[in-house]
């Protein structure tokens, strides 16, 4: 049935596509505060598990629609995060990549865009030279919801929250990458354009 | 290449992260062999240079001698017996920690449980005389948890199942005084383990293992061996129930599928009879248990990776799994496999609760002098890195048993 859904969703957004995939390429700046409710360690509660998210990346234009834009980024991630277990204090520093799609939603009229899309990211270290991803917990999938209010210059001011999807993901794994996140951010559209007039 | 394998391979290699706790605030012991410790203090007695050069060149199967001496709650209850010592294992000698073969001049005495005092051994087995132990520093769980191995194999011998296994415990080891590493004493899996546990010479053996590799005959009746190997190719039903011990290699393939240990089939196999007793199977190097593939049922555990055959004029070395679903052809045995895969779980004896209460205990045991093992090895990095891990396995544990249960429920 789900797959069924999905294949209804991207007929109806292919077959509103403008068929112009012209390239819009942007740099991404997100910084933010992350936590996580409810945590524990071996049944020990997490105490103030929370972080700071620092997350810069690029991001391009793929499809466009009369409506809507959609896009897809990479970004690299550092999560700055912190918590006590048995009255021990612990901080954690980690870099995960991770590859945002969002589908974008320009309010008619206005300065404002409504985006939402879900972001893909490694959940576990990279400690030896193994590409099996052995871990069944390997992949996290975040929710993201993110409002954009365009400035000037093409510079776009961005306000995100965003959760992780995957519900049966054990606790360990979300304490050096916090679950939610509420982020602010700069987002600077960039044009390439190819000035072929251009002479010596 | 696509453009989405660049991706994958870009998520895959950026992933890192450096933990950081208040590790002296736990660290209060100084690594002394008066160390005021629960567990088995252990000090080898040997030539730095020879010691160094036998752990520099770890595959070279270069073999020293050197005294070895046991404390247990500060008293000297082993002193100065002479060994013969190697460093053993596949993968984990690429870690700094090595596991350590040692080899008694004589066999030691262990009615008393001085040398190795597991919590518990099954009524089949003895432990009274030792001619070699081993100190593992966990295999490939060597940066995570340091316990995995010894707790699973605990949950088989507290469940009473009909196999060979190693018996074991946490200890702390010290080279000429200095301390080396939080390892694990173990008895063996091999031919000297095989003997201890039956109180016979190491000559009424035979044994075999199974890498990924190659079928190996270590020792006793090779013509053996090599019928066995052949009756199972030539799908000889009957010869071979003549020859294995069924009920042992049911709980075998029971627990090994159970755990999801990817490790094995292919790999991490023994068998072994004594003198002319039917083939029984060791268990051993559980590593790698409950770590991925945990949705698989037990019968795709089991048919896990038949990649391995040998030369052309034996019959595959992908033993285990061609001898179970050769007998799984028999009715009878099918039978048998599942009422005692019911029977199991419904006794709950290898229940997430069980194994939970081993983890915790052995947790508990070596607790105090992780920080220890961190500030030497950094691995793991950081005790809540060590609690994460131990947490994970629980976690890990706890859906296997769950997707099994489901699986021999509704199969």
């Amino acid at each position: 049935m789900k797959i069924k859904i999905s294949l209804l969703l991207l007929l109806f957004f292919f077959s509103t596509t403008k068929g112009q995939t012209q390239s819009k390429h942007s740099l991404l700046l997100q910084t933010g505060y992350t936590w996580t409710n409810n945590l524990s360690l071996n049944e020990l509660a997490i105490e103030n598990s929370q972080g700071m998210v620092l997350d810069l990346g690029f991001g391009y234009r793929l499809f466009q629609t009369s409506f809507m834009f959609t896009e897809l980024a990479l970004t690299g991630k550092t999560i700055f995060s912190s918590g006590q277990l048995h009255n021990r204090n612990f901080k954690a520093t980690t870099f995960r990549l991770t590859l945002p799609i969002k589908f974008v939603f320009p309010v008619p009229n206005t300065n404002i865009q409504l985006a939402s899309g879900a972001v893909f990211q490694n959940n576990v270290d990279f400690h030896e030279f193994d590409i099996r991803m052995r871990d069944k917990y390997a992949w996290r999938v975040n929710f993201l919801l993110e409002a954009r209010y365009l400035l000037k210059n093409k510079t776009l001011l961005t306000v995100g929250f965003s959760n992780n999807l995957r519900n049966n993901i054990p606790d360990p794994y979300f304490i050096n990458d916090p679950k939610i996140a509420l982020l602010i951010g700069l987002q600077k559209n960039l044009n390439f354009s190819k000035n072929k007039n251009k002479r010596p | 290449m696509r453009i989405y394998h660049f991706f994958l391979l870009l998520l895959i290699f950026s992933a890192c992260s450096k933990f950081s706790d208040d590790l002296d605030l736990i660290s209060q012991q100084t690594p002394t062999l008066e160390i005021d410790t629960d567990l088995p203090v252990i000090n080898l007695i040997l030539n730095k240079e020879e010691f160094e050069e036998m752990t520099s060149r770890p595959n070279e199967e270069i073999e020293i001698e050197g005294s070895f001496s046991l404390y247990r709650q500060q008293a000297l209850l082993i002193q100065n017996q002479k060994i013969e010592i190697e460093v053993k294992g596949g993968f984990s000698t690429k870690f700094p920690l090595k596991s350590l073969g040692i080899k008694f001049d004589e066999k030691y005495d262990n009615s008393d449980r001085s040398l190795i005092n597991p919590q518990r051994v099954l009524p089949n087995h003895s432990l009274d005389k030792i001619k070699a132990i081993r100190l593992r520093n966990s295999g490939s769980d060597f940066k995570n948890t340091m316990l995995k191995d010894l707790s699973v194999t605990q949950l088989a011998i507290n469940a009473e199942l009909n196999v060979d296994l190693t018996y074991g415990e946490p200890a702390l080891v010290y080279i000429n005084g200095d301390f080396y590493g939080l390892l694990n004493l173990r008895t063996e899996a091999n031919t000297n383990g095989m003997a201890g546990l039956y109180e016979v010479k190491k000559k009424d053996v035979t044994l075999a293992k199974i890498t990924t590799q190659a079928f190996i005959k270590k020792d006793g009746d090779f013509e053996r061996l090599d019928r066995l190997v052949q009756a199972i190719a030539n799908e000889e039903l009957d010869f071979v129930k003549s020859e294995i011990d069924v009920n042992s290699f049911i709980d075998y393939m029971i627990f090994e599928s159970y755990i999801g240990n990817t490790d094995w089939p292919h790999n991490n196999a023994r068998i072994h009879a004594i003198k002319d007793g039917k083939f029984r199977f060791v268990l051993f190097d559980l590593d790698k248990v409950s770590w991925l593939k945990m949705d698989k049922s037990p019968l795709q555990i089991i048919t896990n990776k038949r990649l391995i055959k040998v030369n052309k004029d034996e019959a595959t070395v992908d033993i285990i799994t061609d001898l179970f679903f050769l007998l799984y052809e028999d009715t009878a045995f099918k039978n048998s496999f599942w009422a005692r895969y019911q029977f199991l779980l419904d006794q709950q004896s290898l229940a997430y609760d069980k194994f939970k209460t081993i983890v915790d205990y052995n947790a508990q045991q070596i607790v105090p002098l992780m920080p220890l093992q961190i500030e030497k090895y950094q691995a793991p990095g950081s005790m809540i890195e060590w609690q994460i891990e131990i947490d994970k396995l629980l976690s890990l544990f706890r859906e296997r048993a769950e997707v099994v249960r489901v699986f021999v429920e509704n199969r």
